[in-house]
């Protein structure tokens, strides 16, 4: 494996009219070195060819060589996060290996394939196949699973930025690390956007114990051009808001002009909201405007892609859904609409555009409410310079690990010491404990240690070669259909009363709905008719009162290194200086924050104080997040409660939080800094929260993956009834009778971690005590203060006894009860 | 902790804070849907549950018991989750817990997943529904609108309320009253999991804590 011939890979660009760029030869050669790494570029630069290439000159080394190219196995697995992408990834691999005249057979296996062709793949395996990671880790639960892989040399996962942080994520670098076992010299090589932490991601994949990879930049990011939709002179933003719809005139300005264009929006609600106002807008482009989200049916959505390449659209209204697939279908104009959230969010989505002619890809971003714009001009200045963000992966999620190693013991079983020295291969389980690793191989045999608490529990046992295998075929196919679910949240189809499917909503959104409510869904204004077995059936609707449904997902918060950039672009215009165009479009809004209070910059904390006849408002900008402002909104609402006995309404945004309580105590400097201080933090924060209603929530996802709910088999919703149980009733009694269950314990933990941002929050606390602090006493709503009032949402953080909630609650309902 | 008194038919029922109802006139204790058994089940099929609200379900009954001094106790229906012909630990638990409390008769009204219940055949006096006591009837299925024969009560439904105000919310097990004539009971077992139950008119709930029942719903005209 030293030298490759490169000539039929030459001549097939050659005859494509194009040339091999640098880094895909860089990759092909190092590939053909019997190397692994990561290769990182701009979408749409040729990184699929440029890992693909090497797999292809090797293959055509062996055809051209001895018998040992007619072993049937499968010689390269292409992982692609998204199944909806294989098929796209499927003809461009196949249309390469033709051309490099390589009789390969590249098929896809996921979730979509049907049983026969499985069957045909498992006796007859092609020699590359494309597959989701849930999928991947189905292929090893299956007993031939060493001889299905005994011909394999290389892994190319797809996409890796978009797993990498994730769950599925921590499940294919314990896949990548049984296939390590069984073929020592593997080859790894991820495709990746760019990242903050590019040397994190490659050692992620490949597992830190490996030589180090070669990390192969593509070529130069393609120039990105971001641009604000700013209102008429004579316009006003509003100050707060979520939708944007102002500026739909202007959106259709745009859209005017020939060619397709893809509408982004942060959450699926706003898409169905956009897509329903341009509509109603323009209702003769009706025939050009799509809809495409995750919950929308596959087979529409992918009429709608297929749609999209063929230049069918005027317009797609999308979310996240179509922020993959890099391959396929660019189209003319991109527009996002609302916060950009981050660098790399708005980089890739804006990838999707093809080149422009003057080989620029461009942005249009539409601001749902004034301060916005100052992340536009944030997020361009921050791809000026290069700034992208990091994606952290996740370590030692015990629910993953359960999951595979009842995977293994599903496939030829597993052996307890090799495999844990396997395990502890991976990024993620590097630091795997003794204790751990025992407790979740009892998990997976016993039940739990607690002996006399796991009866007749069966799932894993150990067979007298010391093998840990799985109990029973019963349970091997209840496992094998509860592999994949690691992303799938509780979702209920929706149905037509008649038939016809239009997609899956979540259940939450669902069960506030009386039949007879009419909602709008994939565009459609339908009218709930009953619940059933996990299905809602609808019908149209003719009325127009409708309910939005509220995805999760939709609470993205600011990034941090994008945060960071508002903060210096609002220093700067506390220095007058407005360079930005968008910048120039606030300056009257931020004057009259400066006259009025000041402008937050790094280094100066702004506390604002107002009082209205709500109460007392206390607003303070750390700039940190959604999510870490949550956290600190309510740490410091239950430390001033500590001091006196009281109830705060809490509002938090990207900017900052307020706390609203009837009175508010005089709060100088001096009495600031120990409310926010890192004292005590991680115990506060636990006491403050309802902490266990949190991480009771956050075992949902748990509970699934590790295998503590019944998932059902398709069709059998009657007869598992009987094994139906929440997964926060399951919580409590394991709570209750299993206190020391890890999985409890790691459910606490990712409360911590993700829902409250704990290390940005500790982070945060540790600038505001390096900060100066600005208190400013206002007399009305400041524009920085207006969006966190009108934040619909709010928490209360009350020191009141439960029974006392539970009676002013009752209470309250009966005075909403009592209004005509 | 503080029950409410409610009049069903002619009779006077205090409904009590842990779910369950106590009937002075009959000196009678009722509950509904105990499920006991019901981790195991799950076990048995590969789900690893703990085991202990059997045992936990049972003793908060024994503490019913104790402190009311019943002499008949009404099980609404759904006693056990699956059969205990499979589950022999089970069936102990309930026989052992059943001779504890000799002296007081335990008419069980069979609901839908007391099947094969022939092992515990002894233990109580188990009876198809409606079964007539004392001028109500006693159902696990809450009949239709009303039942044909008169004031009625029932469990099945598992309800529970939810209540929702500032930004706080709870979810609690409640008692509901259709009507003035029938009465539905939480379910008395841990791991039973709740129907979230919708305001409507002329219904009224009684969400209970643990240590008060609430009424939610005025209704007028109701008799209180």
């Amino acid at each position: 494996m030293t030298a490759i011939d490169e000539t039929p890979l030459n001549a097939w660009f050659a005859a494509k009219g194009w040339q091999p760029a640098s880094f895909q030869k860089a990759a092909w050669q190092a590939h053909a070195r019997g190397e692994s790494g990561l290769i990182h570029s701009a979408t749409g630069s040729g990184k699929s060819l440029a890992a693909w290439g090497g797999p292809l000159a090797e293959g055509l080394g062996e055809v051209n060589g001895s018998e040992k190219s007619r072993r049937p196995g499968v010689r390269v697995l292409w992982i692609t996060p998204l199944r909806a992408l294989a098929g796209d990834t499927q003809r461009n691999l196949r249309d390469a290996a033709e051309g490099v005249g390589l009789p390969w057979r590249v098929e896809t296996r996921t979730g979509d394939t049907a049983s026969s062709a499985r069957q045909r793949q498992r006796k007859n395996p092609p020699e590359a196949l494309i597959t989701t990671p849930e999928s991947l880790s189905l292929l090893l639960s299956y007993t031939d699973a060493d001889r299905y892989f005994r011909q394999l040399t290389t892994v190319i996962v797809d996409e890796w930025h978009e797993l990498l942080g994730s769950k599925r994520g921590v499940q294919l670098e314990l896949c990548l690390a049984r296939l390590r076992r069984l073929q020592p010299r593997l080859r790894t090589w991820g495709l990746s956007a760019t990242l903050g932490n590019l040397d994190e991601a490659m050692a992620t994949l490949l597992g830190p114990g490996a030589h180090r990879g070669q990390l192969i930049e593509g070529s130069a990011p393609r120039p990105l051009r971001i641009e604000a939709l700013l209102p008429e002179a004579s316009g006003r933003f509003p100050w707060a808001g979520h939708l944007g719809t102002h500026l739909i005139d202007g959106v259709i300005d745009h859209l005017s002009q020939p060619g397709s264009c893809l509408l982004f929006t942060n959450t699926r609600s706003q898409a169905e909201i956009w897509f329903e106002s341009l509509l109603r807008a323009r209702s003769d482009w009706l025939e050009g405007l799509g809809l495409h989200h995750g919950s929308i049916d596959r087979e529409l959505r992918r009429r709608i892609e297929a749609g999209l390449a063929a230049g069918d659209f005027r317009c797609v209204v999308a979310t996240s859904s179509l922020d993959l697939g890099v391959d396929f279908s660019p189209v003319d104009r991109v527009i996002q609409v609302g916060s950009p959230k981050g660098v790399a969010r708005l980089a890739q989505r804006a990838g999707r555009c093809g080149h422009q002619p003057d080989g620029i890809s461009g942005v249009l971003c539409v601001p749902s409410h004034a301060l916005e714009l100052v992340e536009i001009a944030a997020a361009r200045r921050a791809w000026a310079d290069g700034d992208v963000e990091a994606r952290r992966p996740l370590r030692l999620c015990l629910d993953v690990l359960a999951q595979h190693l009842v995977t293994l013991a599903t496939g030829g079983g597993f052996e307890a010491p090799s495999t844990l020295e396997e395990i502890r291969t991976t990024h993620a389980f590097a630091d795997l404990s003794k204790e751990a690793w025992d407790w979740t191989l009892t998990f997976i045999t016993r039940g739990g240690p607690v002996l006399e608490a796991y009866p007749d529990f069966h799932r894993v046992a150990r067979d007298h070669q010391g093998l840990f295998r799985i109990a029973d075929r019963r349970q091997a196919a209840r496992h094998r259909m509860s592999i994949g679910t690691i992303t799938s949240d509780a979702a209920m189809q929706v149905r037509y009363q008649g038939g016809g499917y239009l997609g899956t909503i979540e259940e939450s959104f669902i069960v506030r709905l009386r039949p007879g409510d009419v909602f709008l869904f994939a565009g459609r204004s339908l009218e709930l008719l009953r619940v059933r077995d996990l299905t809602a059936y609808v019908r149209r609707a003719g009325r127009r009162r409708q309910a939005v449904p509220r995805w999760q997902g939709g609470r993205l918060p600011l990034s941090g290194m994008l945060a960071d950039r508002v903060l210096e672009l609002l220093a700067e215009a506390a220095d007058g200086q407005y360079r930005e165009p968008e910048m120039q479009a606030l300056r009257p809004l931020l004057e009259i924050q400066r006259q009025w209070s000041a402008l937050p910059a790094p280094g100066r904390l702004l506390v604002e104080r107002t009082r209205s006849r709500e109460g007392e408002h206390l607003f303070i900008y750390p700039f940190a997040g959604r999510l870490a402002h949550e956290g600190l909104a309510t740490l410091l609402a239950w430390r001033l409660a500590q001091r006196t006995p009281a109830t705060f309404s809490i509002a938090a945004n990207d900017y900052g939080f307020e706390l609203l309580g009837a009175e508010m105590p005089a709060l100088q400097e001096t009495d600031l800094r120990p409310l926010l201080s890192q004292e005590g933090l991680v115990d506060d924060l636990l006491s403050s929260m309802n902490a266990s209603e949190l991480a009771r929530r956050q075992f949902r996802d748990i509970a699934r993956i590790a295998g503590l709910i019944f998932q059902g088999y398709p069709g059998q919703g009657k007869s598992a009834r009987q094994l139906q149980a929440s997964s926060g009733l399951i919580f409590d009694t394991i709570a209750r009778y299993d206190p020391d269950h890890r999985l409890v314990d790691q459910a606490r933990r990712e409360v911590l971690e993700e829902a409250l941002e704990i290390h940005r929050l500790r982070q945060t606390l540790s600038h505001i005590e390096q900060a100066d602090i600005h208190l400013a006493e206002t007399e009305r709503f400041t524009p920085l203060a207006f969006p966190l009032w009108a934040e619909r949402l709010r928490n209360r953080l009350s020191s009141q006894s439960w029974e006392d909630r539970v009676a002013r609650m009752i209470g309250q309902l009966e005075k909403a009860a009592d209004r005509p | 902790m503080s029950s409410l008194s409610v009049t069903l038919g002619r009779e006077s029922l205090e409904l009590l804070p842990e779910g369950a109802i106590w009937w002075p006139s009959r000196s009678a204790l009722m509950v509904a849907d105990l499920h006991l058994g019901k981790a195991g089940v799950f076990r048995r099929a590969g789900l690893a549950i703990p085991e202990g609200d059997t045992r936990a379900t049972l003793e908060r009954l024994t503490a019913l018991i104790r402190q009311h001094r019943p002499s008949r106790v009404y099980l609404l229906g759904d006693i056990v989750h699956a059969s205990p012909a499979r589950d022999p630990a089970l069936r102990q638990a309930i026989s052992d817990w059943r001779a504890g409390h000799a002296a007081v008769t335990m008419v069980a009204v069979l609901g839908n997943h007391d099947r094969q219940i022939t092992a515990l055949r002894r233990c109580f006096d188990w009876q198809p529904e409606p079964f007539e006591a004392g001028g109500l009837w006693l159902h696990h299925h809450p009949p239709g609108a009303a039942s044909p024969q008169g004031p009625w009560l029932a469990g099945h439904w598992h309800p529970v309320v939810k209540l929702r105000a500032g930004g706080d919310q709870l979810r609690l097990p409640a008692f509901v009253m259709p009507s003035d004539q029938g009465l539905i009971l939480p379910a008395f077992g841990g791991l039973t999991g709740g129907h979230p139950v919708a305001p409507r008119p002329g219904q009224r709930r009684y969400p209970c804590s643990g240590q008060r029942v609430f009424l939610l719903d005025e209704s007028s005209g109701a008799a209180r």
